[in-house]
């Protein structure tokens, strides 16, 4: 997912979240609208039910009292006004404010009061009253019938409810009961309060929704970037570890070649000492030759000693193949491991090369106190040790040491080589194994430590290391015990 | 919520007051010509008149050409060479010289007139007020 997709995505969330807020709040408005305007008009019902029936019995009260003349009886009796006051004024609570009864003045549009339930401020008998919305005090006198309107313009009365007395099927007067506005303005209050904490609520839900929605915006842009930090770290590694493979690869493939040249070199040098080998030998062949040649001339040449110099030819020859042998085993890429003592590995190394050290009046002493069997590569090991030998023997001839030895002992799992070529200095000395690196002045490759150091280490696990002892350069190899 | 409820009560309680004062101002100001018209009050509707400017509020009755009088009956013998306009039923039957007058009843305002004690006092009413004269 990329940047735009994900803005994109997370802008119709939010976009589609807020549209179903503001219509879910126009529902529940809508649903309140709705619930206050039933509860106004079931309250209406309710007082209209209740009101309308004492009034019934109020009027029929007022007919039984009054013999049917309301207004002559009320005239007569001021005990029956007081009486019927009384009972009007029994009603009277704070939800009906004032209970009265009203009779129209005739020709004209003005009433006067017959009785009246109020304890203060009571309006007299026959005093003249002027009801707003007279028309629907009129249309009581029409209709006979009951009536109620709510009041718009009088600050403390909500609604009227109009009662005819009948009499003589004649309307002789109204039952007036206005309905006192506190009432309505305590639901009316109560229903604004709950307004009002709806529609704090549905802002603060609105206001916490989008707070949450912020949160979660940047949390998930948090997320994001992590997730793509961690995908780019990811194919970082994909890469890095493609790099490191290609690079071992290509190490692996150095190596090879190093070890390629390296062994070309040891080639060099072994033609070398094949040369010193076979010297004495194939002088050896060359006079038993000579000889027999010469004794064929001066006839001398009897059988025995024809024989006798036939077989030192035949032993010379053996020795000559074996040589040969012992080269070629030497370069023989064997690629499993065998199993190998200390004396043997140095006794073969030397076959190869003692011949060519002592003609460089070099004393080889050996001190093998080691019996332990390894299982390693034994014709690298050989490499290594001809190594060893072939660089003190270069030091010795170079730096022309008088009594120059090379020592080789072996105790426990360790070989040590040393010389007495005077050491190697110490600041090379940490270098020597590195590849290219050579002190020798005439046909130094620098690649036969670094070798040596790869087949001990890489090759058979074992270690090598170099210090310097009084005399010269001490080596010290070390294989794993198997 | 409270605080709203206590603030729109005072608004309708000076509504109330604005509209009292509003109505003796037609209804004066209809019947006597002279701006402004010098009053004697007394009781609540002194402070009314006060604050109108149609009125010359006085502390007797001899400048005055009307006198607005509540419940205080003791003004009634001093007041009654002027036309006196009531504030209650009771003041309105009660005193002889009132040729009109405002109160409150069940809520509803409440103007009468007096055709005899108009023509007492040469006071004429307009087409609009003639509907308030008692028969």
């Amino acid at each position: 997912m990329n940047n735009n997709v994900f803005f994109k995505k997370s802008f119709y969330i939010t976009y589609v979240t807020v549209i179903v807020l503001i219509v879910g709040a126009f529902y529940i408005f809508k649903i309140f609208d709705k619930t206050s305007s039933d509860i106004e008009r079931l309250t209406l019902q309710s007082n209209i039910e209740y009101i309308n029936n004492i009034t019934n019995n109020l009027a029929n009260l007022i007919n039984k009292k009054t013999d049917m003349q309301l207004v002559n009886s009320l005239k007569i009796s001021k005990v029956l006004r007081r009486s019927l006051e009384e009972n009007l004024g029994m009603f009277r609570t704070k939800r009906y404010k004032y209970i009265y009864v009203v009779q129209k003045l005739p020709n004209t549009e003005k009433f006067c009061f017959l009785l009246d339930g109020a304890k203060k401020d009571k309006s007299g008998f026959l005093e003249i009253f002027q009801p707003f919305n007279i028309q629907e005090w009129l249309e009581v006198y029409k209709t006979k019938k009951p009536r109620y309107f709510k009041h718009r313009n009088i600050k403390s009365l909500w609604l009227t409810y109009l009662k005819p007395i009948v009499q003589h099927n004649k309307v002789v007067g109204i039952i007036a009961i206005d309905f006192s506005l506190n009432e309505y303005n305590y639901m009316h209050n109560t229903l604004d309060d709950l307004s009002f904490s709806i529609k704090i609520f549905m802002s603060l839900l609105l206001f916490v929704f989008i707070v949450v929605l912020i949160f979660v915006f940047i949390d998930k842009k948090r997320v994001y970037l992590l997730k793509k930090q961690a995908k780019e770290i990811q194919n970082f590694n994909i890469t890095l570890q493609k790099k490191i493979d290609e690079e071992v690869i290509k190490n692996r493939e150095k190596d090879k070649q190093i070890l390629e040249q390296s062994r070309l070199a040891q080639m060099g040098e072994m033609i070398g000492m094949i040369a010193h080998q076979w010297r004495q030998p194939i002088n050896a062949i060359s006079a038993a030759s000579i000889t027999i040649n010469m004794r064929a001339q001066m006839d001398t040449l009897d059988p025995k000693s024809t024989i006798e110099l036939a077989d030192k030819i035949g032993e010379l020859t053996q020795h000559l193949s074996k040589t040969i042998d012992d080269f070629r085993n030497f370069f023989k890429d064997t690629k499993e491991k065998q199993d190998m003592t200390y004396d043997e590995l140095v006794i073969s190394t030397l076959d190869i090369v003692g011949v060519s050290v002592q003609n460089k009046n070099i004393t080889i002493i050996t001190d093998i106190q080691s019996d332990i069997v390894f299982c390693t590569y034994v014709n690298e090991l050989k490499q290594v040790l001809l190594n060893l030998i072939k660089n003190a023997e270069d030091v010795l001839e170079e730096k022309k040491i008088k009594n120059a030895f090379i020592k080789i002992e072996a105790v426990e799992n360790r070989l040590i080589v040393r010389d007495n070529g005077g050491g190697i200095p110490e600041d090379i000395i940490q270098k020597i194994f590195n590849p290219y690196f050579s002190t020798k002045t005439l046909n130094g490759t620098g690649l036969g430590l670094y070798m040596s150091k790869t087949i001990v280490e890489n090759h058979c696990g074992g270690t090598i290391s170099v210090t310097n002892d009084a005399e010269g350069a001490v080596f010290c190899v070390v294989l794993p015990s198997t | 919520m409270k605080f709203l409820f206590l603030l729109l009560t005072l608004f309708v309680s000076l509504y109330a007051d604005v509209y009292t004062q509003k109505l003796y101002e037609t209804v004066l100001g209809s019947i006597f010509k002279e701006r402004p018209i010098v009053v004697f009050a007394t009781g609540d509707v002194k402070a009314t008149l006060q604050n109108s400017k149609m009125f010359d509020v006085v502390g007797n009755c001899k400048n005055a050409v009307v006198a607005v009088i509540g419940n205080d009956t003791s003004l009634e013998q001093r007041c009654k060479n002027i036309p006196i306009f009531a504030t209650t039923h009771r003041n309105y039957m009660r005193i002889l010289n009132a040729f009109g007058a405002f109160y409150w009843r069940k809520g509803r305002p409440q103007i009468h007139f007096r055709e005899g004690e108009l023509k007492m006092f040469h006071l004429h009413l307009s087409h609009d007020l003639q509907r308030f004269i008692d028969e």
